[in-house]
């Protein structure tokens, strides 16, 4: 089964189109980037699926439509989403950003502790880190969090928005090892945009060019 | 002197539960509720009621608490759907709303309240404990539980809180719940000591604003100490003074500020 399909998807803002109808179809376990300049629309992409940004055409996680669903919705029913910014609650402790994260699922209180105990598998750091302000932490170990706070939710969906943003080329290339460690031991199908190429072949199942508005192999 | 600070401190109760109030549904909604005192005043008549119907004092006080919060999570879910300006001035539509039907529900007739604090100066502790523990108790909820924990990472962002599936708007209905809490404390203490009519939470919004301002809106601390800070003021002002001075004792409060900012007040983040 498919994690993810995406037909004829078109976004903009206001009276400028950036998306002219992409085509997306990537199933469990698969990691696939979306590469491209600045300003090409990888973020538009991303917002479009998880709900920040309206849109039009086919949007499926595991097989049931969200499209024009509100973001919580959309989170809901299985789609996580890192965005650019990361989006860590600064005031909120490491372990609370997390917790939060669990609200995304359907039985929330349910194997809470299992699920961190596996997100410091992925990422040690938040361990060490885990009653601290998370406005306190590095920009890495930020990315590292908003990752983790996602993977919480259970997604089969997870897009990742820049995650080498900010990150030394060693990090960059141990970050996406980690994220193909998470596509398969997690099931989910793993999106991610970037600009760095280099970083995204080690790891990629498939790469796309966005470019135009459209998607290309 | 001594016997009117505490003649103050227990005026300034009530300004203290409802800055808390005001200070609660800012911080996690973004907006000042101007109807904060309106919706203190219906509590307040609700308790009244109550002991009306035979219930005593302390059977009251909790059930009205459960009221206050229904009906503060009910007038967000109402009212409040706009964001910025928009949602300033609904508050003060439904501050006009929940006023006309208070007055057509309870007319304006003055009516007396039981006052279950002993009088004199030791009877001021009834209304202090009262707000240290609802304090306490939202201090709890917010820090401790679930649902504070959704309150937090809303006021934190909420566009990263809807993206973990937090449904903000009932989020927003909680915050104002708890807030309304908090404001049927003020309404309920007030009641004994001015007659209950419609527009008895008038001069406590006021107040109440002014001290929930010396915390910049988003310090639940710095705007009880404010709130008895006024409460002391003004009835020192009164006492000494002249008796029309106290009126005046918020706007001095707003005016001196931005000296109560450099003093660091305001600055602390609970």
């Amino acid at each position: 089964m498919s994690g993810l399909e995406v037909g004829g998807l078109r976004a903009g803002y206001g009276a400028v189109r950036v998306l002219h109808g992409v085509d997306l179809v990537a199933g469990e376990r698969e990691v696939v980037v979306v590469l491209g300049p600045n300003g090409a629309g990888k973020t538009t992409l991303l917002r479009a699926l998880s709900g920040l940004v309206a849109a039009r055409g086919v949007v499926r996680v595991g097989g049931a439509p969200v499209l024009g669903l509100a973001p919580e919705e959309i989170a809901r029913r299985g789609l996580g989403h890192v965005t650019e910014e990361r989006g860590v609650f600064g005031p909120l402790t490491v372990e609370e950003n997390l917790r939060v994260g669990a609200f995304a699922r359907a039985w929330p209180r349910r194997g809470i502790d299992d699920d961190l105990a596996r997100v410091f598998t992925y990422f040690p750091v938040l361990q060490a880190h885990l009653r601290q302000p998370a406005g306190t932490l590095s920009g890495g170990e930020q990315g590292m969090l908003a990752i983790g706070r996602a993977l919480m939710g259970r997604p089969r969906v997870l897009l990742l928005d820049e995650p080498s943003r900010g990150l030394s080329p060693g990090l960059t290339d141990r970050l996406f090892q980690t994220l193909g460690v998470i596509a398969g031991r997690e099931g989910a199908t793993v999106v991610v945009a970037e600009q760095n190429a280099r970083a995204a072949a080690l790891v990629a199942d498939r790469v796309h060019t966005l470019d135009g508005g459209r998607l290309a192999a | 002197m001594i016997g009117q600070v505490f003649h103050g401190l227990g005026t300034g109760a009530v300004y203290a539960a409802l800055a808390l109030a005001l200070v609660l549904v800012h911080r996690f909604t973004g907006v000042v509720n101007f109807a904060q005192g309106e919706l203190a005043m219906v509590s307040a008549y609700v308790a009244w009621q109550l002991v009306d119907a035979g219930l005593s004092y302390w059977a009251a006080l909790p059930l009205t608490m459960v009221v206050a919060f229904a009906a503060g999570a009910l007038a967000q879910r109402l009212v409040m759907r706009r964001d910025g300006d928009a949602a300033l001035i609904m508050t003060i539509g439904l501050y006009v709303l929940v006023h006309a039907l208070a007055a057509q529900i309870w007319t304006s007739a003055l009516r007396t309240f039981p006052n279950p604090f002993p009088g004199g100066p030791l009877g001021v502790a009834g209304p202090l404990g009262v707000v240290a523990v609802v304090l306490a108790l939202l201090y709890l909820v917010i820090r401790h539980s679930g649902a504070g924990l959704t309150l937090r990472a809303v006021a934190a962002d909420p566009r990263a809180a809807r993206l973990s599936g937090i449904r903000v708007g009932r989020v927003h209905a909680l915050g104002w719940g708890l807030a309304a809490v908090a404001g049927a404390v003020s309404g309920v203490l007030v009641a004994p000591v001015v007659f209950l009519e419609p527009g008895m939470m008038g001069g406590a919004l006021v107040a109440a604003l002014a001290a929930a301002a010396v915390g910049g809106f988003a310090n639940p601390v710095a705007a009880v100490a404010g709130g008895l800070l006024i409460g002391v003021a003004e009835t020192l002002a009164g006492t000494y003074l002249w008796a029309d001075l106290r009126v005046l004792v918020p706007l001095a409060v707003l005016l001196a500020l931005p000296a109560v900012r450099l003093g660091g007040l305001a600055g602390v983040r609970a």
